[in-house]
């Protein structure tokens, strides 16, 4: 035990190094390296001051000339009249040039930023908050512009700065960018799933008083995916059903993987005493009816071993933001065609009171009882079913009690459990149990040990798998004993940390089937806890995808923020505050406006709008970075639409 | 930029597609096969270097004309302004000096004193809304405009003219919005054309450099040693390539504009890093001299142009060849950090059997499977 918590502490270690390279870190380096900048580049900028242009020795320069000017022409047109018109012109000319002269000056002045800015405000230009702001734009690579080193030392300086930051704030940048994306994708799955339940649930009201619940629903949802009803419905070729989503909504579709059913027990419905009546309520189409039972007490499934697991299933349900209502799903085997999947239960209540660790004893006792491969084909089918879905994986687990002597409860509590994941890679499990068992069961949905006779030892079946296709389905396949069960839900834990964190996704592509180490079933492929790494969400499926519109909406809305801000802030006019954002956030910085300019950088007003403007484009920076990273996809899969549709492409 | 990457990706897969086809080019003929066939036609070639590069340089010169169309209308102009203050105050000066006397020389004084300040103030203000004492011809004459659009679409953004009208901003925006995606194409491609040849002539060289090494050591027994198929270019080539033509650019601003060498090279630098500062620009002058506007500074202007445009190929150039290097190393670099990690395991014992789970059939299957057991015992 002692050497399994060094590896924990180790991947915790690992975790937090990769976590903090990656994220904090590497912003902290940045933000220490800007400041680092704007300290250098103070020190190396303060003490030049250029010549500072005196407003009034340079006017009275330029009196004297004239006055000269004046006095020459009336030495000139000494005889005649000096009111000449001639002489006038004469005068005149020379006066303009004068003028020219001294515009020229003021130009030049006003350009350099001299003109009213004496050595204390150059001095000043150069501030800490100045140079920091000098220092963001150039490792963005804005460069505005408005102020530049002056010496040769701060010249070079800037070229070995840009050469070294440059390329960390673009990693930075890149960093966020995606983080930021597996966060906006997240949000956005989540605000569609709210819209989806919301949806539905007004169709629900419509239809069937018995799914006000948007929870029910997506109970509903998923055990119409259990029971195999998935593939008409994905397809959306299946009758009208009033709960199925128009298949035009796609993240509907997608919202009902996303739906959390914390277990699911399978069991022979169609001749248990206790469900309710209401259960047989026949189904409509091919999609069996779902009814909501009564809680009975005795139909608390709860199919976890142990206190962690019922931790590790709140934990899921408390990530899918779900209350656990104590209601019981059932689905009416009557219309089912699949007679080895009668009754799928979805249970939701979870007391920790009637779940308990299985005794070892009966955990570690295998009985090599050979079970018909007849009942594994469904689930098979089911998950081959479901490929066109996306990846998904399926966890199979199952525990059996002989049938002798518990005519009343001898069922094959399954546990199912199913988490959803960012990337579309759903985890489903399909609890069932064959058909040649004990069809005189009553009661087959009993819960693990608090109904069970201990001193009835389970004993695993060895259950066989048709050979899976070489796709996408990644099995995980357990017979129940606690340890095992326990690590199934360690599993599904680690996917509901994953997607928490949107670390990563389960590798999709392998080829893999668990069993039970006790059983003996073969084991190929990689684990899957264990072997999951962090892959970048870019590279996830179709499903995953935040459509082009919001993400163009959402960085014009930043955009348009943001000139508001710069309204507020500088006065400037609408057009000008969204073309400096542009400007800005393209990094194009032609620096005609920059934020505080007006003000001449020292005033502390001027500073603070400087520091809002160095965090607006850097915000602005990352927003992009992470725009950038939602659509890239999509425009890729768009443009080779495109081609194809030129026929540039031939597919 | 990975959208645009992938575009380009994605263009050139198009092209490779199109060229497959193109040998294969059915007879079946219809009106419509054939515009497609042409539309394919064209667009490949638009995917090629020199479509991408000509449409690039083609964007640059109609944004040229259209950004003098918009922006070089003189009643836009601040000279206009300028030229209306000039008048009002020589009017304001002939006045006094005609009711005056000059003999009167402190109430002369006074009050030229006072017309002075409002000048100098006047200008001020056109100077701070924008006019930098050029005219429009001056600064919005051709290469002018065409190196405003480069800064424009590649990012640099020098600043040393921008547009002062509404519409010319807003058609900046559009500018940009259009040109950018198509510069990173061509960015892009650029960088794979030059990674490509350059590669082929440094393994050329290194071929060359190598058999010549052993032929006057001993004959090629290690020819399969040469054989190596991936010889990647280290990046230091990368930063030799990327610093020889820095030094071409310096040497060739600091003669032309007569900037000192470190300028030059500090304007090289922060152009070619699309920083664009823009306190100096070529055929603007530059620091003190600045909007000084040189003759024979159009011709300047557009080898700046084209010296800019290769440079950014460089870059990519450069960009790829270390992206793929740099790959190469931390992938090494993490395998090795497996192997290391995998042996301290192994020496604290971590990966060990265990006995009260026998696992009869992946005893032998190694590290994976250890790994999962110990996890499995928690």
């Amino acid at each position: 035990m002692g050497k399994c918590s060094w590896t924990g502490f180790v991947r915790a270690v690992k975790q937090v190094i990769t976590f903090v390279f990656s994220h904090v870190g590497l912003c902290a380096f940045v933000a220490g390296y800007s400041v680092a900048g704007a300290f250098l580049f103070r020190q190396l900028e303060q003490d030049k001051v250029d010549e500072y242009y005196d407003s009034t020795i340079n006017r009275n320069d330029c009196f004297g000339k004239l006055y000269n000017i004046t006095e020459e022409v009336g030495v000139q047109l000494n005889g005649s009249h000096w009111r000449d018109l001639l002489a006038s012109a004469a005068w005149q000319e020379r006066v303009l040039q004068q003028l020219e002269a001294f515009e020229e000056d003021l130009v030049e002045s006003v350009r350099n930023q001299t003109y009213d800015q004496g050595p204390e405000e150059q001095k000043k230009r150069w501030s800490v908050i100045g140079s920091l702001f000098y220092c963001v734009t150039v490792i963005t690579t804005i460069g505005y512009g408005h102020v530049s080193p002056r010496t040769n030392t701060g010249k070079m300086v800037t070229i070995v700065y840009a050469l070294f930051g440059i390329p960390l704030m673009l990693l930075c940048l890149t960093n966020i960018g995606n983080s930021m994306a597996t966060s906006f994708r997240f949000m956005y799955h989540r605000m569609c799933c709210w819209y989806c339940r919301k949806k539905k649930d007004e169709d629900g009201a419509e239809s069937s008083s018995m799914l006000q619940n948007p929870r029910f629903i997506d109970i509903f949802c998923f055990s119409r995916v259990l029971i195999g009803t998935y593939l008409q419905w994905h397809g959306g070729t299946s009758h009208p059903c009033p709960y199925t989503p128009p298949p035009k909504y796609k993240p509907n579709r997608r919202n009902m993987l996303i739906s959390p059913p914390i277990s699911a027990t399978i069991h022979r419905g169609s001749d248990n005493p206790l469900k309710a009546p209401s259960l047989d309520s026949p189904s409509p189409s091919p999609g069996p009816p779902a009814t909501r039972a009564l809680p009975f007490p005795s139909q608390t499934h709860v199919l976890l071993p142990d206190m962690e697991a019922n931790r590790i299933v709140a934990e899921c349900a408390a990530y899918t933001k779900t209350h656990i209502p104590g209601f019981v799903v059932s689905l009416d085997p009557a219309s089912s065609d699949c007679h080895d999947y009668d009754m799928v239960t979805v249970s939701t209540r979870l007391s920790p009171s009637v779940s308990t660790r299985p005794s070892p004893t009966a955990s570690s006792r295998p009985t090599p009882e050979p079970s018909s491969p007849r009942a594994r084909e469904t689930p098979a089918e089911w998950a081959l079913a479901r490929e066109n879905g996306g990846p998904h994986i399926v966890i199979e687990s199952e525990m059996e009690q002989p049938s002798s002597n518990h005519s009343t409860r001898p069922g094959s509590p399954t546990f199912t459990t199913s988490t959803h994941h960012a990337s579309n890679t759903s985890l489903t499990s399909i609890a069932s149990r064959p058909c040649n068992q004990r069809t005189s069961s009553p009661f087959l949905g009993a819960t693990l040990s608090g109904v069970r006779d201990l001193d009835a030892p389970p004993y695993h079946r060895v259950v066989e798998r048709p050979p899976r296709s070489p796709g996408k389905t990644l099995v995980v396949y357990n017979t129940l004993s606690g340890d095992a069960l326990l690590e199934q839900s360690k599993i599904v834990r680690k996917m509901a940390l994953m997607n928490k964190g949107g670390f990563g996704q389960v590798r999709t592509d392998a080829t893999t089937v668990f069993t039970d180490p006790i059983s003996g079933q073969a084991v190929d492929g990689d684990m899957l806890g264990l072997n999951y790494r962090p892959i970048p969400p870019d590279t996830s499926d179709a499903e995953n995808r935040v459509p082009i519109p919001i993400v163009l909406g959402f960085v014009a809305s930043y955009l348009g923020i943001g000139s508001l801000l710069f309204v507020w802030l500088e006065g400037w006019s609408m057009l000008d505050a969204c073309y400096f954002c542009f400007i800005t956030l393209s990094t194009i910085g032609f620096g005609d406006f920059v934020p505080g300019k007006s003000l001449g950088y020292e005033t502390q007003e001027a500073q603070i709008k400087l520091v809002t403007g160095s965090i607006y484009l850097v915000l602005g920076l990352a927003v992009l970075a992470m725009s950038f990273n939602l659509v890239q996809e999509e425009v890729v899969l768009k443009c080779k639409a495109f081609a194809n549709w030129i026929g540039l492409l031939k597919d | 930029m990975g959208v645009e990457r992938g575009r380009a990706s994605q263009r050139s897969h198009g092209v490779a597609s199109q060229r497959s086809y193109g040998t294969s080019s059915s007879e079946s003929q219809d009106s419509r096969e054939r515009c497609k066939n042409c539309c394919r036609k064209f667009v490949s070639f638009m995917c090629t270097q020199v479509g991408v590069g000509g449409l690039v340089v083609s964007y640059a010169i109609m944004g040229a004309f259209a950004f003098i169309a918009i922006e070089g209308k003189p009643e836009f102009w601040m000279t206009n302004q300028t030229s209306v203050i000039h008048n009002d105050t020589i009017r304001t000066l002939w006045n006094y000096t005609e009711h005056l006397n000059v003999l009167h020389k402190d109430r002369w004084y006074e009050d030229v004193n006072e017309t002075l300040y409002k000048f100098q103030n006047d200008i001020v203000t056109v100077v701070k809304s924008g006019y930098d004492g050029r005219s429009h011809e001056e600064v919005w004459n051709f290469p002018a405009s065409l190196m405003f659009c480069l800064s424009v679409f590649t990012m640099i953004g020098y600043g040393h003219m921008t547009p002062r009208t509404d519409w010319g901003k807003i058609a900046t925006i559009l500018y940009a919005v259009l040109g950018i995606p198509l510069y990173i194409v061509y960015f892009m491609n650029m960088g794979r054309v030059f990674a490509k040849s350059f590669k082929f002539l440094y393994r050329a060289m290194y071929r060359c450099v190598n058999r010549s090494k052993t032929k006057s050591e001993e004959e090629g027994e290690q020819l399969g040693e040469w054989e190596e198929p991936t010889i990647i270019v280290p990046s230091t080539a990368c930063i030799w390539v990327m610093i020889f033509y820095m030094t071409t650019g310096t040497v060739m601003f600091a003669e032309w504009e007569n900037w000192s060498y470190l300028n030059s090279c500090y304007f090289s630098f922060t152009s070619l890093a699309k920083i664009g500062i823009g306190d100096f620009v070529p055929g603007f002058g530059g620091g003190e001299a600045f909007g000084a506007a040189t003759e024979d500074s159009q011709t300047k202007l557009i080898i700046n142009f084209m010296y800019l445009l290769i440079g950014m190929g460089l870059i990519a150039m450069c960009y790829t060849l270390m992206k793929e290097e740099i790959m190469l190393r931390l992938r090494t670099l993490k395998q090795e950090f497996k192997e290391k990690l995998f042996f301290c395991g192994v020496k604290l014992g971590l990966y060990q059997e265990e006995p009260a789970y026998p696992e009869p059939r992946h005893h032998a299957h190694g590290r994976t499977k250890s790994i999962r057991k110990s996890v499995r015992r928690r």
